[in-house]
């Protein structure tokens, strides 16, 4: 006779005796392995994105940041191929929304819906969960006023006016919380950001914008 | 009704009797928009209603206006207020009157590809945080923004009125008086358009839109 129970490490859908999702917090270190992905709302109108592309001289440095659809964009940190996955979704559903609405989504809307999917991935059985986190940055859509959103692994998403995700991101979330402050310059926050990061990636040399994408989305 | 005479309609025209005629008009002014409309519901020659309602709010500041199969137009309506509350309450702020009307639009489109067409005009109007709109739609599902616009059996009566007094900027009071003006127009030559006018007006300025009801 053979034993059919399933350990609860095994699958997404189990639950271990102590309530946790084990499966889930193995995804969540994927994606805190991947580069590191900052973004900041500098005020109502301007959003700065940053990622660290890894340089090697032999690749040619891809894309941290993907563009969703009109000054939306996405900053993943993680696995590419699951965060692709989530990006080609996120591009489909925007433009199902335009089709139907005849309007660009929301910020919020898109989050909750990609959160929709990533949920999903804990919950059926067959499925694992993603192995990326995401952070959203647009604007709401008649005001156009900046928002920014966080989707972790798990699908549980949040408003935030700064946050990180990725190698590092607990340092660089400690120090957004005692640095980050509203109003601040661009050029202000591209240095706090490359000072932010190389403390927290604990680089030698100071980081540079050679080393990390930085993206200003404004409103207008 | 000007219905399109597509022979592809063969099985699905509906039976004159269900089809009513009425008059529905919708012109934008300085802060608002204004729908009329009368309240016959006519099957054929018979009156069988003297007191329908053509007018309809979806939330506080989209209202339609309907035109055609009755049923269809209060299934539409039905669907219309819980998709609004619904995309409210998913997205954490208001649909704009473009989201409602295109959202019809597709809805109706849809239906008419499908062969089971909706077999309505509607007037979709309102404000929102761009200022005020009037849009309409026809049963093949296509949408306009107008500033001035007539639907059901009295449209080209309506109309008329509408093209000759309509300019931008009017006051709430010259807007509401050309939109009864072209009411009475349809009451007095078409025979499925009378039994009073309903009146519904948005504007940015009022939390609420306002009713008027005219017992001729």
């Amino acid at each position: 006779m053979y034993d059919s129970r399933v350990p609860y490490d095994k699958s997404a859908a189990i639950w271990s005796p102590d309530g946790e999702l084990v499966q889930l917090s193995y995804a969540r270190k994927a994606s805190e392995r991947g580069a590191a992905a900052v973004g900041m709302i500098l005020d109502e109108k301007t959003i700065v994105l940053a990622g660290e592309t890894l340089f090697d001289p032999l690749v040619v440095r891809p894309d941290k940041i993907q563009k969703i659809d009109e000054k939306l964009f996405i900053i993943a940190s993680g696995l590419s191929t699951d965060s692709n996955l989530l990006v080609g979704q996120a591009r489909l559903i925007a433009q199902q929304h335009r089709l139907i609405y005849g309007e660009k989504i929301s910020v919020r809307s898109l989050a909750s819906r990609l959160g929709d999917l990533m949920a999903r991935h804990t919950i059926q059985g067959g499925l694992r969960p993603f192995g990326t986190a995401i952070l959203l940055a647009g604007f709401s859509p008649v005001d156009k006023i900046s928002e920014l959103f966080f989707v972790d692994n798990g699908g549980t998403f949040y408003a935030v006016n700064a946050y990180a995700t990725g190698s590092g991101n607990e340092r660089v979330i400690e120090a957004l919380r005692k640095e980050y402050k509203k109003g601040l310059e661009v050029e202000a926050a591209k240095k706090l950001l490359l000072e932010i990061l190389t403390s927290a990636l604990g680089k030698k040399e100071p980081l540079t914008e050679k080393e990390i994408e930085i993206h200003i989305l404004k409103a207008e | 009704m000007n219905f399109p005479t597509n022979p592809m309609y063969g099985a699905g025209i509906p039976n004159e009797q269900l089809l009513k005629g009425t008059t529905g008009v919708a012109l934008k002014y300085t802060d608002g928009m204004i729908l009329v409309a009368d309240r016959r519901a006519s099957a054929g020659t018979f009156v069988a209603s003297k007191h329908a309602k053509k007018l309809h709010k979806l939330n506080e500041y989209t209202g339609m206006g309907i035109a055609g199969l009755v049923s269809d137009a209060q299934t539409l309506i039905d669907v219309m207020k819980s998709e609004l509350r619904l995309y409210e309450l998913e997205n954490g702020f208001d649909p704009s009157v473009k989201v409602a009307a295109s959202l019809l639009a597709t809805i109706i489109h849809g239906g008419f590809r499908r062969y089971t067409p909706w077999w309505v005009q509607l007037l979709v109007g309102g404000v929102d945080r761009r200022g005020s709109h009037v849009y309409v739609l026809d049963p093949s599902g296509s949408l306009s923004e107008e500033d001035y616009i007539a639907i059901g059996s009295g449209t080209l009566l309506a109309m008329g009125v509408l093209e000759a007094s309509w300019k931008p900027d009017l006051t709430k009071a010259k807007a509401k008086e050309i939109g009864i003006n072209a009411l009475k127009m349809a009451i007095g030559r078409d025979t499925a358009t009378g039994n009073g006018i309903d009146g519904l007006i948005f504007s940015v300025k009022e939390k609420a839109p306002e009713e008027f009801k005219i017992d001729l």
